[in-house]
């Protein structure tokens, strides 16, 4: 097949060039995944620029102008208590967003320790340590969620609260939340970077740099980790958008963020009650749920992309 | 062989132990243990004149105290747990008062139905969906494909989930489909084919729901194996024999493609037995979902530890499950 | 030999799985059929046994010369007349010979049918239906059809009728409450209501291995019930208390030949047992809705439907939508779908629509913790209330489909006292007010008092957007008058153990009504220690004294002016601002007839009927 055969001929042809670099090229070609990266670019920019004039506006009532819809005034028209969607929108695309980011960065964190330490030590600790994530993805998740939620939320909000933070309360539910995604995520990482960081201890640069009497941290940060780099930015990559996901999917139970702090996933769980035929409030649910759709399809095209950039098999 | 599953049989006791252990932990440590929440709707009270009794009832029915009422340490409530358990007794659920086996046992055939149709329907689609974006890699069909099934997969089921309910369910739209249940009301006279198609198009929408997201990570998948088969020696060889290029594809490429496909099913298998809380929630389904979060909800204890026991079990024997297939399916695979 | 998976292989075993396949199917069929052979021969044994019942009663007929009137059995002996007088002795004496009709019943109207269907939606499927066990609201809507008891509420007056009893007689000091039982009414088995199953429902709802606490404390007051022959019971009662009749009448009379057990653990256990007296068997449950079947055996009126089937769909709009599709005979709806749909023309026309108060609905409410300073004095939580414009609430998030609260008590209720005003939304007075309560405004623009600023949390159950709606709104105009409150979401069990510790300033939850409630639960100032529902500690000499008069006062007219004085002192304490009780909406199917609401009950179901022509099932 011709088809299958050509990249490999002008593979040849073509002057070497670093796997990054190729990579590079391999991830702006796609353009769906530009496009997303694009998009991206647009929500963050909108949803974090907008923030002086949110966090002042999103929690301004006026019952006079109660479900009012989109008009000149109120671009994306009013919630029931007659706040104006669009601040709450934009608020809403920013606390997700951070939680999505966070959350990976905290399953991204502990995936990472958890599978190199494991990989690189085998044995026991080996054992003990996959044992160890055997046993917490057999945890209901939503279980551990609430828990979480039931045990930090007043702690932390207790802590931002003697801080002199404004909206403590809001903004212990999101750190709980992200920890809470972030701690339940990593599982899966941990499995993959240890599984790759034991083909690499096998490796003969890494016997190499042991024979030279490499500390073992040092094999690991300088020799291992830079390997693990791709892997590393796909997983994160893919887990932001679920994280958002799991986010709205918790809102949806009401187990999510607390209102009055907006986020896409709350505010959609409360616009699902506005879907009904007639004289319906359309905006309250069609806003959030476009955000969070293009927000989710701009993501898993970047993930995608990225994935496909860094992975040999399907160059 | 016999000797590695009897290892890995083995192996999985500390993993459960570990497992009980910080399952019996992360329950016992929860705030509002033995005021049973979930008899409350809209906010409204009930007469809390009996909660103390009511509470000591709880303590003794959990294990807390004994029956002349001193308290239990915790380490012999765990063991008590952990004994029973052993014994084969699942508990008793504190709030409907049925052991947990019968309560799985009514919720379990509609989750199970619901999750196999869709499953089978995602394997349908994204078996011959892989092979043809494979195939035509970097040709329309493949990123058109690879665009519709992510964009797909971005929708959250929050939003299908409604607006197929509002619209498809609904008679000042589109009356095609019942709204909710899993049964027309008068089953009675129905004959056994007709009470079948009759649940078949009541599940319609749920499917829908539960399949729509799927596709994406299958198709992507098979497609990454087949891609990466095309490149191996052995078609190479086969090509270079003459083989008719129908034959390498099917006979060599897409079987051996198929190898990686074992441990994804078998992966995904204990999740058959756990429903989504969210398709039962806006479809009004009794499945096993709804079980699990409104048991956490209100604190019914044993049916929480039951349920995450059982999960957890069966996902230790679906891993083994996956090697040993591994195993057969490609000699080539040896464990010791 | 080759150890591949051919395409034959493959056609092999897909053969193979579709044989095996078919054979399940077979099974299953033959299965089916089975059960219908079953089904079918226990109709022929209820049949058998009706013919014996006729038999039964045509020789009773014969042997007292009973005769027929009307359609209905009346025994010619006994004097006709209804009888409810107070003796000169102070005995309180109410005889009905015959069982009360229900007001407006339809029996007599030109196009009265039996028959049909009635489908209704219970939202959650109910936990269990064990009487006495079972806490949800779907499982006592199930039992109210099967189970009966000694008395019944007539929906009009709201006085307790003999129904299962014939008669009942109050002792002059309230302390003896004898009834007499019916002599023809029996269980759906064919076995007689006695004195013994009284006594036996009695038993077991006092037994401790039983997990009723929360129905068993209302018997704490009883001393004790006695069986006098077959059909004869007296209860004793340690104090007096109004509630008396209402607790012992109001019991659940339960079949002694089926209920027996040996161990109280057995009974909580019988989940899915449910015999009773009344109009409707408990036919079966499954995982979709639970069937009533008509009782034929019923010794009341004969119900006019075949089949009552409660089934379970949770989401509000889905069972709108079964509602609207003919899934669903009734729905309820939430107060946005009634604008919505009442609003659309024709409608109306083609749906019974009705909404009304009854006096049974609770309230929702704030509750101050009086033991915190910022609380502790009544102008400040006048001001509180001041500053909150209760009918706004109303008009927008509840649609205007509910009423203000005076107090704690229902405003249809007889204990409500009409001349307690509501107090007016005035924020103006309200910061006069605050000034006077000795709160001056701080350099950061929040209230203070004796150096503390007016700061505190206000806890309220997640999921539920009113609540949290309602709160986020008393926030802002909190928030314009200098009280900073922080808004506190907490899962119930959580919150409800805070609350059970102290531990809050102020909570926001609804309290489930009655139609005369004993206030002391609530507000009596013992109710404060140990865990009482009196979590704010309200503590008020005046109002403890009208408590236990109160309680302890038979005399319906002296009971209700000592309630009224009652609710004038907590509505002038405010030690909780009361908002709202809701409205009861309720869609019904155009084919029923008579569904009008009757009295303060709303529409009763048993009341409804289908013309012949209309009847949808069979």
């Amino acid at each position: 097949m011709s088809s299958i055969e050509l990249p490999i001929r002008h593979r040849i042809i073509a002057r070497p060039r670093s796997p990054l670099r190729l990579a590079l090229d391999r991830f702006l070609a796609n353009r769906l995944a530009v496009a997303g990266l694009i998009g991206m670019c647009f929500f963050v920019l909108a949803c974090y620029g907008s923030l002086p004039w949110t966090l002042h506006t999103f929690n301004h009532q006026d019952l006079r102008e109660a479900l009012a819809p989109p008009s000149w005034q109120h671009w994306m028209g009013t919630d029931a208590l007659g706040r104006d969607l669009l601040s709450r929108f934009l608020l809403g695309g920013a606390i997700s967003l951070l939680i999505g980011i966070f959350s990976a960065l905290v399953a991204v964190g502990i995936g990472l320790s958890v599978g190199l330490v494991s990989g690189y030590a085998g044995g026991r600790l080996d054992a003990l340590l996959m044992r160890g994530v055997d046993v917490l993805y057999g945890l209901p998740y939503i279980l551990l969620v609430i828990l979480l939620r039931v045990a930090l939320v007043d702690r932390i909000a207790h802590f931002f609260n003697a801080t002199g933070l404004p909206h403590a309360q809001g903004l212990a539910g999101i750190v709980v939340l992200l920890v809470g995604i972030g701690g339940v995520s990593w599982l899966t990482m941990a499995r993959v970077i240890r599984s790759q960081t034991m083909s690499l201890v096998n490796q003969p640069f890494v016997e190499a740099a042991r024979a030279t009497g490499a500390k073992p941290s040092r094999i690991l940060l300088r020799h291992i980790l830079p390997n693990l780099i791709g892997s590393v930015a796909v997983y994160a990559a893919l887990t932001v958008p679920n994280a958002i996901l799991a986010e709205s999917f918790l809102s949806f139970l009401g187990l999510g963020v607390q209102p009055p702090v907006p986020t896409w996933g709350n505010l959609a769980a409360s616009g699902v009650e506005a879907i009904n035929p007639i004289h319906t409030q359309w905006w309250l649910i069609t806003w959030p749920c476009v955000g969070l759709t293009l927000a989710l399809l701009c993501l898993n095209f970047l993930g995608d992309a990225l994935r496909d950039a860094l992975d040999v098999r399907t160059r | 062989m016999t000797t590695y599953i009897i290892r890995r049989l083995l192996l999985m006791i500390p993993t459960l132990l570990g497992m009980t252990f910080m399952l019996f932990a992360v329950v016992r440590f929860a705030p509002g243990l033995t005021t049973s929440g979930g008899q409350v709707s809209g906010g409204i009270m009930q007469s809390r004149q009996a909660q103390k009794q009511e509470q000591q009832i709880m303590e003794r029915r959990l294990h807390l105290v004994d029956k002349n009422g001193h308290p239990i340490n915790l380490a012999m409530q765990y063991f008590l747990w952990l004994k029973s358990t052993c014994e084969g007794h699942l508990g008793t659920s504190l709030v409907y008062q049925e052991p947990v086996l019968t309560l799985i046992e009514q919720r379990l055939p509609v989750t199970l139905t619901i999750n196999a149709i869709a499953m089978a329907v995602i394997y349908l689609v994204s078996l011959p969906g892989g092979l043809i974006t494979a195939l035509n890699q970097g040709r329309f069909i493949d990123k058109g494909y690879g665009f519709f099934s992510l964009a797909l997969y971005s929708l959250p089921v929050i939003w299908l989930g409604s607006t197929l309910l509002g619209f498809f369910a609904n008679p000042q739209y589109f009356n095609w489909f019942p709204s909710a249940g899993l049964h027309s009301t008068n089953t009675g006279n129905m004959t056994f084919f007709r009470y079948i198609a009759d649940y078949l198009y009541h599940i319609v929408l749920p499917i829908v729901c539960s399949v729509y997201g799927g596709f994406a990570f299958l198709s992507k998948q098979i497609r990454g194996s087949i891609l990466e088969n095309l490149q191996q020696d052995y078609v190479r060889t086969a090509r270079a024999k003459g083989l008719p290029e129908s034959t390498v594809l099917v006979r060599h490429v897409f079987r051996n493609s198929l190898l990686n496909l074992i441990t994804l099913t078998g992966m995904s298998l204990p999740g058959l037995l756990g429903g989504s809380v969210i398709i039962e929630q806006i479809f009004s389904i009794n499945g096993m979902g709804r079980l699990a979060y409104t048991s956490t909800l209100s604190r019914d204890l044993p049916v929480i530890q039951d349920l995450a026991l059982v999960g957890s079990v069966l996902t230790l024997l679906c891993y083994l499950a996956v090697d040993i297939c591994y195993h057969l399916a490609d000699p080539r695979v040896i464990y010791d | 030999m080759d150890n591949r998976f051919t395409l034959k292989d493959f056609i092999f075993t897909v053969l193979l799985l579709l044989i095996i396949g078919a054979a399940v199917m077979a099974m299953a069929q033959f299965n089916y059929v089975n059960k219908q052979v079953i089904a079918l021969s226990g109709q022929i044994k209820t049949l058998n046994q009706q013919q014996l019942d006729q038999t039964q009663i045509l020789q009773q007929i014969l042997r007292h010369g009973l005769k027929l009137q009307s359609g209905k059995v009346r025994g010619t002996t006994a004097s006709q007349k209804d009888i409810r007088e107070t003796l000169p002795d102070g005995t309180h004496y109410v005889c009905y010979p015959n069982p009360p009709m229900l007001p407006h019943n339809p029996y007599s109207r030109p196009d009265y049918a039996r028959g049909d269907w009635l489908v209704e939606n219970l939202g959650e499927n109910p936990h269990t239906l064990t009487p006495f066990v079972s806490r949800d609201e779907g499982a006592s809507v199930v039992q109210g059809w099967v189970q009966e008891s000694l008395l019944s509420r007539d929906p009009i007056t709201l006085k307790w009728e003999p129904w299962l009893a014939r008669s009942y007689r109050i002792s002059p000091n309230g302390l003896k409450i004898t009834f007499k039982i019916r002599r023809r009414a029996c269980f759906s088995n064919g076995h007689p209501v006695t004195a013994q199953d009284v006594l036996f429902s009695y038993n077991t709802m006092m037994n401790p291995g039983v997990d009723d606490a929360p129905q068993r404390v209302y018997f704490n007051d009883v001393k004790s019930c006695r069986a006098v022959g077959q059909r004869t019971v007296i209860f004793t009662f340690k104090h007096p208390y109004f509630k008396s009749l209402e607790v012992v009448g109001g019991l659940s009379i339960l079949p002694e030949s089926v209920y027996q057990f040996k161990k109280a653990g057995e009974f909580n256990k019988r989940g899915r047992l449910l015999v009773g007296s009344g109009p409707y068997l408990f036919d079966k449950w499954t995982s979709g809705e639970i069937v009533l079947v008509r009782n034929p055996r019923y010794w009341g009126p004969l119900p006019t439907f075949n089949r009552i089937i409660y089934r379970f769909i949770q989401n509000p709009q889905a069972a709108l939508q079964a509602f609207l599709a003919g899934q669903l005979d009734t729905d309820p709806p939430e107060p946005s779908q009634w604008i919505k749909y009442t609003k659309q023309p024709g409608f109306a026309k083609s749906h019974h629509c009705y909404k009304f108060l009854t006096p049974a609905a609770g309230y929702m409410f704030v509750c101050w913790n009086l033991k915190k300073p910022e609380f502790k004095d009544r102008l400040t939580r006048t001001a509180l209330c001041m500053l909150v414009d209760r009918n706004a609430i109303i008009k927008t998030f509840l649609h205007g489909l509910a009423q203000p609260m005076t107090g704690p008590f229902n405003p249809l209720s007889p204990q409500n006292n009409p001349k307690v005003k509501p107090i007016s939304y005035d924020p103006a007075k309200a910061r006069a007010l605050l000034q006077r309560a000795g709160w001056k405004m701080g350099t950061d623009g929040i209230l203070q008092r004796n150096g503390k600023p007016f700061k505190f949390q206000i806890l309220l159950p997640s999921r539920e957007p009113l609540i949290q709606n309602i709160c986020v709104y008393m926030k802002q105009q909190f928030a314009k008058a200098g009280i900073d409150m922080s808004v506190q979401p907490l899962e119930f069990s959580v919150m409800i153990e805070k609350i059970d510790n102290r531990q809050f300033s102020s909570y926001f939850l609804g309290w489930s009504g009655g139609i005369e409630n004993d206030p002391y639960q609530i507000w009596d100032s013992a109710s404060y220690a140990d865990k009482g529902s009196n979590a704010g500690d309200f503590d008020n000499a005046q109002a403890d004294k009208l408590i236990s008069q109160g309680r302890r006062e038979m005399n319906t007219a002296k009971r209700m002016a000592i309630w009224h004085k009652f609710q004038a002192i907590v509505y002038r304490q405010q030690p909780y601002m009361f908002l709202f009780t809701s409205e009861a909406l309720m869609f019904i199917n155009q084919r029923f007839h008579n569904t009008a609401p009757v009295g303060k009950y709303g529409p009763l179901e048993a009341n409804w009927f289908v013309p012949a022509k209309l009847q949808k099932y069979q």
